[in-house]
């Protein structure tokens, strides 16, 4: 068991699998008529072949004994994973409220909570600092996207 | 000529030209605005203007595009339209070094003399050129993406499996969407935004600005900056020595940019790719392009650059547009009552040529704008991480949404981001996924076309006939050879440091 664990700390294990996964799916969605499927038929077996050389290196690293460790997380990145999780929440969040509350209010939410989060000093001035900045960059957007190149945002669905 | 030379240096056309080139600042400088969409939206303000003027300022805004595009390609590794994805290579790692004006000024004097090239031969060979282009068929086409793609090679970084199979992952998500051959419905999985395919812009912004935004972040508690920034004197002019003084490397960029800009549908990022290709092809130690070599960002830009005048001649020469903003371009001139093609060179020689000298001027125009502008944008790079990271996502957001007001188009760019990002991790390099998304939408349909006339003459008579074929064909092998012979002589000579 531990050793299958220990499988998934080796990148070219992985990255065989990875190809795998991708190649098989793709295969799967992949029907008839020789000229419509030649092409994406071409990539699929591309990465079929890639990860079957991904395999076998790997196969023999676990023979030799000298299988890599290279996808190891470090206690010290645990930090900054949780900060890129936690972004990735806040841009999802940001898409989800840009149609409930529209593209001003969204837009300053996002800028503000993240520039707010990723502050170094949590007091009043670096809110404020976080405050004006996103107001600034929404204002500047606002303006070259809809009124110079006509870009229309979504409006409110709960504001109108 | 004379006669349309000195229209083009009339006031009246160089100020519309100069606002042109001031949009084209903006719009390449913005990820999600193409040169397409800037030309198209200039396209209602240019009725108010005379025929000449309106088209002087649509190609500074096209040309100048094609420049600006280089600048967050360098500053914060996001081209800012697909043309500049080559600049990046080189540019991002400059800026890292701390030589990010030195990259800007190179892409800026580059993209320059590209243009100036480019309208030269739009000026002066314009029927030479187009009578060879017009022995390009799909074969021809095929090949052509097929040799573009070799530049994997060199932009696979440690493993060059690893790149071929992120080349084959651009490939299989271009492929994405109605099939060329019988519009079949491919790979939409019942979704009906996917019957359109994946957009080019959006899926370029995927792979390249989220997974960087999201690598600030990761880095953030260690560096607080994307790079050291310092002001030094005379890099204005060192630079513009060093891109002088490879004559044959600018005359060969700007060579592949004219002539592939020429050809219809394969426009300035093949013609960036292609010269990019050959830039490393030809160096004595290609190990230093994708680490900041200078010469990697001039190679695109020159070509970049030189292809977007280039795109104009089959316009006027044949009434087929080179790229999409010759297309708008062309749709400004029809809408005016006049037909781009050969009658235009009888019936309106000076507009065509006053045209030509308007762009050769334009490169100069955006040198100038370029250098006074370059100070500033360099600056970018002073902002902190955590501010600019939630800025570029932001920007990225909005412009991947801009590209066709379609919120789906953003969530495709956030999976597609967030898959490149988790893959990096495992060795992957952005590079080969964005340039097989890039190059399928050219070597599918040529595949397709070409076998369709091989049901007549036999696979073997298309494919492997006729010298264009047979030169890119040999061109390909050399170039694979090549990388893989630098290849075995790098891990040769790290294994006997080893030892």
């Amino acid at each position: 068991m531990l050793q299958n664990f220990k499988l998934f700390q080796d990148s070219d294990f992985v990255t065989g699998l990875l190809l795998l996964v991708i190649a098989s799916a793709t295969y799967a969605g992949i029907g008839s008529g020789a000229k419509d499927w030649v092409f994406p038929l071409m990539a699929c077996f591309a990465l079929f072949g890639i990860s079957i050389v991904f395999f076998i290196k790997s196969s023999i690293k676990i023979f030799s004994k000298t299988n890599d460790k290279d996808l190891v997380v470090d206690k010290e990145q645990i930090p900054s994973i949780v900060n890129v999780v936690f972004f990735s929440l806040i841009v999802f969040g940001f898409l989800f409220v840009l149609f409930a509350f529209g593209f001003w209010i969204a837009s300053f939410i996002f800028l503000f909570a993240s520039i707010s989060y990723f502050s170094p000093t949590k007091n009043i001035r670096g809110y404020a600092n976080a405050f004006v900045i996103s107001l600034i960059a929404c204002s500047v957007a606002y303006v070259v996207f809809t009124h110079v190149f006509y870009v229309p945002f979504p409006e409110s669905r709960l504001f109108g | 000529m004379i006669e349309a030379f000195f229209l083009a240096i009339s006031p009246s056309y160089l100020m519309y030209m100069t606002i042109g080139v001031l949009l084209g600042l903006v719009v390449g400088t913005l990820p999600g605005l193409t040169a397409t969409m800037g030309t198209a939206l200039l396209v209602p303000f240019t009725f108010a203007l005379p025929t000449g003027e309106g088209i002087a300022m649509l190609g500074g805004l096209y040309v100048c595009a094609m420049f600006s595009d280089a600048i967050p390609a360098c500053l914060v590794n996001t081209p800012g339209t697909p043309a500049a994805m080559a600049t990046g290579f080189d540019g991002h790692p400059m800026v890292k070094q701390g030589r990010g004006q030195e990259a800007i000024v190179a892409a800026c004097f580059s993209s320059a003399l590209g243009t100036m090239f480019g309208a030269a031969c739009y000026l002066l060979l314009a029927w030479p050129m187009i009578s060879i282009a017009l022995k390009f068929g799909p074969p021809e086409f095929f090949w052509l993406g097929i040799f573009a793609l070799t530049i994997i090679g060199s932009l696979a970084g440690d493993s060059i499996l690893k790149g071929l199979a992120g080349g084959a992952i651009g490939l299989l998500i271009s492929c994405v969407g109605i099939s060329h051959a019988t519009e079949l419905n491919r790979f939409t999985m019942n979704i009906p935004e996917l019957r359109g395919g994946v957009s080019l812009v959006a899926a370029l912004i995927g792979v390249f600005a989220v997974p960087q935004v999201l690598s600030m972040i990761l880095g953030m508690r260690k560096n607080e900056y994307v790079a050291e920034y310092r002001a030094e004197k005379g890099v204005v002019l060192k630079t513009i020595i060093k891109v002088l003084s490879r004559p044959f490397h600018f005359l060969r960029s700007a060579s592949i940019g004219s002539f592939i800009g020429i050809l219809p549908g394969a426009g300035s990022p093949i013609a960036a790719i292609v010269s990019y290709n050959e830039a490393v092809r030809w160096s004595k130690d290609k190990s230093e392009y994708g680490k900041g070599n200078i010469h990697g960002v001039t190679a695109s830009e020159i070509a970049n650059n030189a292809a977007a005048p280039a795109a104009m001649i089959p316009l006027v020469t044949l009434g087929v547009p080179g790229s999409s903003p010759a297309a708008v371009i062309a749709g400004a001139l029809m809408l005016r009552g006049l037909n781009p093609g050969p009658e235009l060179f009888q019936t309106d020689g000076v507009l065509v040529y006053s045209f030509g000298w308007s762009l050769f001027i334009a490169g100069i125009v955006v040198f100038f704008i370029g250098m006074l502008a370059t100070p500033l944008l360099v600056k970018i790079i002073k902002i902190p991480l955590r501010l600019l990271a939630p800025l570029i996502m932001f920007l990225a957001i909005i412009g991947a949404y801009a590209i066709r007001n379609n919120i789906f188009d953003v969530y495709l760019m956030l999976a597609i981001g967030i898959f490149v990002f988790l893959v990096r991790r495992i060795g992957f390099h952005p590079g080969p996924i964005g340039l097989g998304f890039i190059l399928g939408p050219i070597i599918e349909p040529s595949l397709v076309q070409a076998l369709y006339i091989s049901d007549a003459v036999g696979v073997g008579k298309i494919f492997f006939s006729g010298i264009i074929n047979i030169t890119l064909i040999s061109l390909s092998v050399i170039s694979i050879s090549a990388v893989a012979f630098s290849r075995f002589k790098a891990q040769k000579a790290a294994a006997s440091l080893k030892e």
